[in-house]
């Protein structure tokens, strides 16, 4: 009986995150078509910092989490989020930006890194104080 | 313009059910979200080349190319994870999962396309 119960929890946990990312890839696509420049891939590199950061702020939330259902929560981070950003776009437009301009490549890249990187320690940074604040309260 | 989100969105709903299976398998390990993002990134390559030479129809390209790859890989966990690390003041790990990541990526995906 419990088995079943797990199998049936896992089977929506796998549907939520795939409805999740119906959700996350459609935005992708969509900021990638409103912001379409030639030059440098701005679209991605927006979609890949804000998603940063989203993501470990709701993570170390000291309240989402509670208030959301375990499924709900993952369909939001794994599926949502994790399909908003993406990696695979990168590693293609630093290969083909390194074939015609191989400086504005490496800025693509350290930028993203960086950038990204720096999101989301912002984000976690961020609910982290959150979550020491109301303790303290 | 429906046509192709729902095209993508399609590619998006298989993209992120395989990546949270690989997770799973690994245990919640970073060394899922590099398979992930590693293997994404060869196919995405591989699916480009094919893209640019106008070899497979433009439907492929968003279902597989943006909707599966885009949503199979992630930025946003190796983002919390490499930061995790950090704070864990693993910082070899930190720095070998970030390199490990791009660069062997970026290799495969060069020797693809050019």
């Amino acid at each position: 009986m419990s088995a079943g119960i797990k199998g049936r929890f896992r089977v929506k946990a796998y549907l939520a995150v795939g409805i999740g990312g119906i959700i996350g890839s459609s935005l992708r696509y969509l900021i990638s078509l409103l912001i379409s420049v030639a030059s440098f891939p701005w679209s991605t590199l927006i979609v890949n910092v804000t998603g940063a950061f989203l993501l470990t702020f709701i993570l170390f939330h000291p309240s989402i989490k509670a208030k959301l259902s375990p499924i709900i929560f993952t369909a939001i981070t794994t599926g949502i989020i994790g399909s908003y950003t993406t990696f695979s776009t990168i590693t293609v437009e630093v290969v083909m930006l390194l074939n015609s301009n191989y400086v504005l490549s490496i800025i693509y890249l350290f930028a993203t890194i960086f950038g990204g990187l720096f999101c989301s320690y912002l984000g976690f940074r961020f609910s982290y104080r959150l979550s020491t604040g109301s303790i303290e309260k | 313009m429906i046509i192709q989100i729902l095209l993508v969105a399609t590619g998006g709903f298989f993209g992120s059910m395989l990546r949270f299976y690989i997770s799973n398998k690994c245990h919640k390990h970073f060394i899922g979200t590099l398979i992930a993002n590693v293997s994404g990134s060869i196919l995405l390559g591989i699916l480009l080349k094919y893209h640019l030479e106008n070899a497979i129809p433009k439907s492929v390209w968003l279902i597989l190319g943006i909707g599966f790859c885009g949503a199979y890989t992630t930025f946003s966990t190796f983002g919390n994870e490499t930061i995790q690390l950090m704070e864990a003041k693993q910082f070899r790990s930190a720095l070998l999962y970030v390199i490990s990541t791009f660069f062997v990526s970026i290799g495969i995906v060069w020797s693809i396309l050019i």
